[in-house]
């Protein structure tokens, strides 16, 4: 896209204003800005589905579509007529679906008057009131999902796919712990909360809010790893005594917050060192969300406070850095 | 020496596996995809079908033949694997390529073409979307035949020899890229190759970009020659790849 800066001489001073020029012509067939430009429905490996940007004059109004690659595509330069330019291509099989991100950082629709821009070029140009464009910048996700019907409908079932949900930093992880040392407890990663949450599955299904302890609406989006424990094909993960908890952190004795075979919900802080993950649990609702009591000999345990889970047969009680389950 | 395993929770002594009856006759292999086999002006028949092993996460099988040759080979797609030691922050492809004939190409042979296939499937497959994660592609060749008649010349054999591994290449790779899509690996486009005088020249993009170039001892030495005739051949089996691809996703949904 190129942003054509027209400045006019006027007996009143210098106006300017900003036209966006349509290029058109990418790949082919693929026109880059034109109004008919059409988003494919099916998407293989190395279809090309969008450019970066593309404007829509709607109403007065200039929307800028900003699309931003999502799971299933990736940003490639493609060479055309001696230039280089962007695409977003498809990576995977399956259906496009696009849907608007709402921006946090900045605000979702971002209404620029642009009399009111002042980069330092335009400081010196005197504005007028007459000729202001309202210019709306839409970020649109594009991404390919494979599981997805050819409506555009996701299915009910969880997004089985782990292989293309890697654990990354900040995802919520489902883990089982395997050994325990006075500084660390190591654990396996089972399954990695999904990002993309169904509109209708409460709150905390992101992994943001609070959420049932692996129960409640939120557990349709733990994707079970294929890979089996008992082969070491999972990805492991420690948490270290100081990533336990937030408070009294430097008093933490990690027997007393977990034991082997506990399935503990943790939050990944980085991808670690060659082998491990580094996961943290300094979070209400992070921490054991299954344990049996008696070393894993007797039943399952329920929490009573974020310390504390208790056998409802025994009635025995045991110590743990429990998440909160509700 | 006690050695006790405390690094689980076992059950008593004396436990027993679950016995399950006897399953008679269920584990007939599915084929999901079978297209046609397609009939070019070179007389090429092939032969595409993709996810008929259940163990792996992507499988392919390849049957090629022509007037002179025929192949069939078997690719499996084995992960994204978490891999232990040294970190890596995006995954890492290897390549085996196993005969399951007789001994007819030695085993160097084979590695080399491996890893010209790894170094290929790196520029492919994207890559860093698999951090501390290894991909594992096993190629097995079932069946490689000339239907030639029979010649008892050295110099001849070892020629053919040559035409044949190149002839190779450009199946593997076919192979290879279907079971990727099958396994649902995330590669920036269908990659494939053709050969032409003992060249293998690989394309991605539409054929604007390179991927690899596999040249064997040959007479011929007009290069760019061999380029125009490898696209020809790269546009074909891209077009049935994908049709191949898109004919299996149809089925998929129809089923679902």
């Amino acid at each position: 896209m190129s942003i054509c800066l027209a400045l006019i001489a006027t007996p009143f001073g210098i106006k300017y204003s900003i036209t966006f020029v349509a290029q058109t012509g990418l790949i082919n067939s693929y026109p880059v800005m034109t109004s008919d430009f059409q988003f494919p429905k099916i998407a293989y490996p190395g279809k090309l589905i969008c450019p970066q940007y593309s404007t829509e004059n709607k109403d007065g109004e200039d929307v800028i579509f900003n699309y931003v690659c999502g799971p299933g595509t990736k940003l490639l330069q493609y060479e055309h007529n001696g230039t280089m330019l962007e695409a977003i291509t498809a990576t995977l099989i399956g259906t496009v679906k696009r849907e608007e991100v709402k921006n946090t950082d900045e605000e979702e629709e971002e209404k620029l008057e642009v009399a009111d821009q002042s980069t330092e070029e335009e400081k010196s140009v005197d504005a007028s009131s007459s000729e202001v464009v309202k210019r709306v910048v839409k970020f649109i996700r594009v991404s390919v999902l494979p599981g997805a019907d050819d409506d555009g409908r996701t299915s009910k079932d969880a997004n089985n796919d782990f292989a293309n949900n890697l654990p990354k930093e900040g995802d919520i992880v489902l883990t089982r712990v395997t050994r325990l040392s006075l500084q660390r407890a190591n654990v396996e990663i089972l399954a990695v909360e999904d990002k993309p949450s169904p509109i209708d599955s409460g709150v905390g299904s992101n992994g943001m809010g609070i959420i049932a302890a692996g129960g409640g609406s939120g557990a349709a989006t733990f994707s079970v790893s294929q890979a089996s424990s008992d082969l070491g094909e999972t990805f492991r993960g420690i948490i270290r005594s100081q990533d336990v908890r937030s408070t009294d952190r430097d008093r933490v004795k990690v027997i007393e917050c977990f034991k082997p075979g506990d399935i503990v919900r943790a939050q990944v802080l980085s991808l670690g060192d060659g082998t491990n993950y580094y996961l943290t649990t300094a979070r209400n609702d992070l921490g054991v969300v299954f344990a049996r009591a008696a070393n894993g000999a007797g039943g399952l345990m329920y929490a009573t406070d974020w310390r504390m889970m208790t056998s409802p047969a025994t009635g025995v009680t045991e110590k743990r850095k429990c998440a909160k389950p509700f | 020496m006690n050695v006790q395993d405390r690094r689980r929770l076992l059950g008593p002594a004396a436990a027993k596996p679950m016995a399950f009856s006897y399953t008679t006759g269920g584990e007939v292999e599915k084929i999901s995809t079978n297209t046609p086999p397609k009939y070019s002006e070179g007389e090429e028949v092939l032969s595409l079908h993709t996810g008929f092993i259940e163990n792996c996460n992507g499988s392919a099988l390849v049957e090629a033949r022509n007037s002179k040759h025929q192949t069939s080979l078997i690719t499996a797609v084995y992960g994204p694997r978490s891999i232990r030691g040294s970190f890596t922050s995006q995954g890492t492809i290897t390549i085996q390529l196993k005969n399951g004939l007789l001994e007819k190409y030695n085993t160097n042979e084979l590695k080399e073409v491996g890893s010209f296939l790894t170094g290929i499937f790196n520029s492919v497959v994207n890559l860093c979307r698999y951090p501390k994660s290894g991909i594992d592609i096993f190629v097995y060749l079932t069946y490689d035949k000339e239907l030639q008649n029979e010649t008892f010349d050295e110099k001849l054999q070892s020629e053919k020899l040559f035409s044949q591994i190149t002839s190779l290449i450009p199946h593997c790779i076919t192979s290879i890229t279907l079971a990727l899509a099958d396994a649902g690996i995330e590669i920036v486009d269908i990659a494939a190759a053709g050969e032409a005088n003992c060249t293998v020249i690989s394309f991605i993009k539409n054929g604007e970009e390179i991927v690899g170039l596999w040249k064997d001892e040959g007479d011929h030495e007009d290069i760019l020659e061999s380029v125009s005739a490898c696209k020809e051949h790269y546009k074909r089996y891209r077009d049935l790849m994908i049709s191949c691809l898109l004919e299996q996703k149809n089925l998929d949904a129809k089923s679902a």
